[in-house]
């Protein structure tokens, strides 16, 4: 009878889990539902859980879930389709657009969207105004800061390309203006010295909100100032980000990189040309008083507030400058 | 009994995990699915319930007892002819395929009440999940120590071979020297492709972190036994690591070697002699009875099995978290083989992620003496 009774004690007196192990069973149930890419039911076990900003694979797996909905996945969008090695650190922009993810056919998709929102969830992690790679590790600590890193690396790639193969209206190898979409040049710039600018450096080209239609549909009315602001300000973003985790981990040397490896040294470069090009010629190019220094204002901005913060005018030069010489 | 209330309260440092590795498992227990801590009165009944020792009398050494036990891939053979020639192809080969090999000897002695097992066990775990962010986990270990254990019957006398009627407690003390690798890695991170780099398996598992640590712990075990006629009835309880300790040497990345979680298991068994050459043991087991089970816990912590004794070969059937384990053995004079196939969940939840597994156990020279 007493052995009955000291059974009945345990089932009586039986534990329940405890909060910590609840988010750890949370984020097992989340990957073996992500192993099935079952997005929403990943999401819906971490998010049972409540939010855990200091728990870096959680982030990292509610991260996941929304590049789920995109349609993302690591290992087939870049590893299994070749699309890394394609990459091109003397060609970055162009190699990007050719990636076989560079197929937007509209502003703003669900797959764009839902990918937006798992690279941000990663880049403001850190709690900081202007997300950087090594905030991510000071935070979490090396390796798991590394990994969220990386994650969001992978992803602002595939990012990037997306954005630029629709705003510059590229065609299957990269060529800027040789889409379907008509648009010669990702903006119809007004800013004066842009203008200028392009005149200048890129063989007779307008790109001029006066020449009519010449850069993308999406990035003129009906879409309003803040609307233009914000989309020109993600391009900056995911192009800043992307060398600002660069420049903040080491890569491993595996050949399955392809040439990522060299791309930090070769932007940072580009920039830095970029930088005194804007200042040449006499300063010709930078007397537009709100338009001045854009490149070397804009280079390190990785916050999209901080960068729609900045005058219109400079973002246009950025653009001059920057993305339509890197897709040229 | 107030005070027994309060150690419950005490004891509740469980915790919640997909699959519990422990210290070594009965090729026996595995093929009758694992519901074996009223049975397990072999070389392995340190590893189940201290208080079986309660049932032995004379002396009994087993030497020799490797095991082997690798993942089944004939439940899946087509997945492995074609791995291809990178990283990512391999990666898609083996996503969702949880992988395993394990390695153990537990030469010990039992003299009387008292029992001695060595116990040397070596196992690996790989699994790859989630399809958008390929994730490693791993799951390495490798176990050198031992447990002593004693028992003693409070009332009664019950022998496994003459029958009888007892109440019995058991105590071991274990030691245990761990080598230990755990955790969760990105396939495309920087952290597991350096390490792959570096080159042969140790130096791998050494750049993931693989840390040292040794501790000690105890369990605790009852045991209620009774000759009904031609058969035996066993009602056990055991409490494993209610306090086991592992301390970690200090490394760089601050990481520990993996805990020992606290199990109380319950289970019962019957065994009956059907003819003159023929025995037959059933018996079921609730895994973890002091964890809070809800729906589908009930399933996957019921275990139950089914021994099929003749004179020239054992044939055994079990049934584990709603998947089915069997296998045979054969004693060959003093050579004792026994092949088992078992499957796992290792999954958040029944029938989530099964792992399957086929085992080999050799036992040489082998020897009882009962006066």
């Amino acid at each position: 009878m007493k052995i009955f009774l000291l059974f009945t004690l345990f089932f009586i007196f039986s534990c329940a889990k405890t909060t910590d192990e609840l988010i750890e069973s949370a984020k097992r149930e989340a990957k073996f539902h992500l192993s099935s890419k079952s997005c929403s039911k990943a999401r819906s076990a971490l998010q049972d859980v409540g939010t855990q900003s200091k728990d870096p694979v959680w982030i990292g797996l509610m991260s996941s879930t929304y590049a789920c909905d995109a349609g993302y996945s690591e290992l087939d969008t870049l590893f299994n389709s070749g699309d890394i090695s394609k990459l091109d650190a003397t060609k970055l922009l162009t190699s990007l657009t050719t990636f076989s993810s560079s197929n937007e056919t509209e502003a703003d998709s669900d797959a764009y969207n839902n990918l937006k929102t798992a690279i941000n969830l990663i880049l403001n992690s850190d709690g900081l105004a202007q997300p950087t790679a090594a905030g991510k590790i000071a935070k979490f600590g090396q390796d798991p800061g590394t990994d969220l890193n990386m994650q969001a690396l992978y992803m602002i790639l595939v990012m990037t390309g997306k954005f630029f193969a629709y705003y510059g209206n590229t065609n299957a190898v990269g060529a800027k203006g040789a889409g379907t979409l008509g648009n010669s040049c990702i903006y119809s710039y007004s800013a004066t010295d842009a203008a200028e600018y392009i005149a200048a450096v890129y063989g007779g080209k307008t790109c001029s909100s006066t020449g009519g239609g010449e850069g993308s549909d999406d990035l003129e009315a009906p879409a309003t100032a803040a609307e233009i602001k914000t989309k020109m300000c993600e391009g900056i973003i995911w192009f800043n980000n992307l060398l600002n985790i660069l420049s903040g981990i080491t890569l491993s040397g595996s050949d399955s990189l392809g040439d990522l490896g060299n791309v930090e040294a070769a932007i940072t470069a580009l920039l830095d040309t970029a930088e005194a090009a804007e200042t040449s010629a006499g300063g010709v190019f930078n007397d537009e008083v709100v338009s001045q220094d854009s490149v070397s204002t804009l280079r390190d901005i990785t916050g999209q507030d901080e960068c729609e913060a900045i005058d219109i005018a400079k973002i246009e030069k950025f653009y001059t400058i920057v993305f339509e010489g890197m897709l040229e | 009994m107030i005070k027994i209330a309060s150690l419950l309260f005490i004891i509740s440092l469980n915790v919640y995990s997909s699959e519990v590795i422990n210290l070594g498992r009965s090729p026996r227990g595995l093929m009758m699915g694992d519901a074996y801590t009223a049975l397990a009165d072999d070389a392995y009944t340190l590893y189940y319930n201290p208080a079986l020792l309660a049932r032995h009398n004379g002396f009994t050494f087993t030497p020799l007892n490797p095991m082997i036990s690798v993942t089944n891939v004939l439940q899946d053979p087509d997945r492995f002819t074609n791995l291809g020639d990178n990283p990512s192809d391999f990666a898609e080969s083996i996503m969702n395929f949880p992988l395993h090999v394990g390695m153990n000897a537990s030469p010990g002695f039992k003299m009387g009440k008292f029992g001695l097992t060595a116990i040397v066990n070596y196992n690996s775990n790989l699994y790859l999940q989630n399809q958008i962010v390929p994730m490693l986990e791993i799951d390495h270990r490798y176990d050198r120590g031992f447990i002593a254990g004693f028992a003693w019957p409070f009332w009664g006398s019950f022998d496994s071979k003459k029958g009888g009627e007892h109440f019995a407690m058991g105590g071991s003390l274990k030691y245990i020297q761990r080598e230990g690798l755990q955790g969760t890695y990105h396939l495309t991170s920087t952290s597991l492709l350096d390490a792959i780099s570096g080159g042969d398996s140790g130096s791998i598992i050494d750049s993931l972190g693989k840390v040292n640590g040794q501790g000690w712990g105890v369990d605790i075990g009852f045991d209620w036994a009774k000759s009904f006629g031609p058969s035996n009835f066993f009602v056990s309880l055991a409490i494993l690591d209610p306090y086991t300790k592992m301390n970690t040497r200090d490394n760089e990345k601050n990481l520990e070697v993996q805990a020992q979680p606290m199990q109380i298991n319950l289970s019962s068994a019957w065994e009956l002699k059907i003819g003159p050459i023929i025995d037959l043991t059933l018996s079921a087991e609730v895994y973890n009875i002091h964890q809070k089970k809800e729906g589908d816990d009930y399933i996957r912590d019921f275990k139950m099995g089914l021994e099929i004794d003749t004179p020239f070969f054992d044939i055994f059937g079990g049934m584990n978290s709603g998947y089915y384990s069997y296998g045979i053995k054969t004693n060959l004079f003093l050579l004792d083989i026994q092949l088992g196939f078992y499957d796992l969940e290792i999954g958040e939840r029944l029938n989530q992620i099964r792992a399957s597994r086929v085992f080999l156990y050799l036992s040489l020279l082998d020897f009882t003496f009962d006066p």
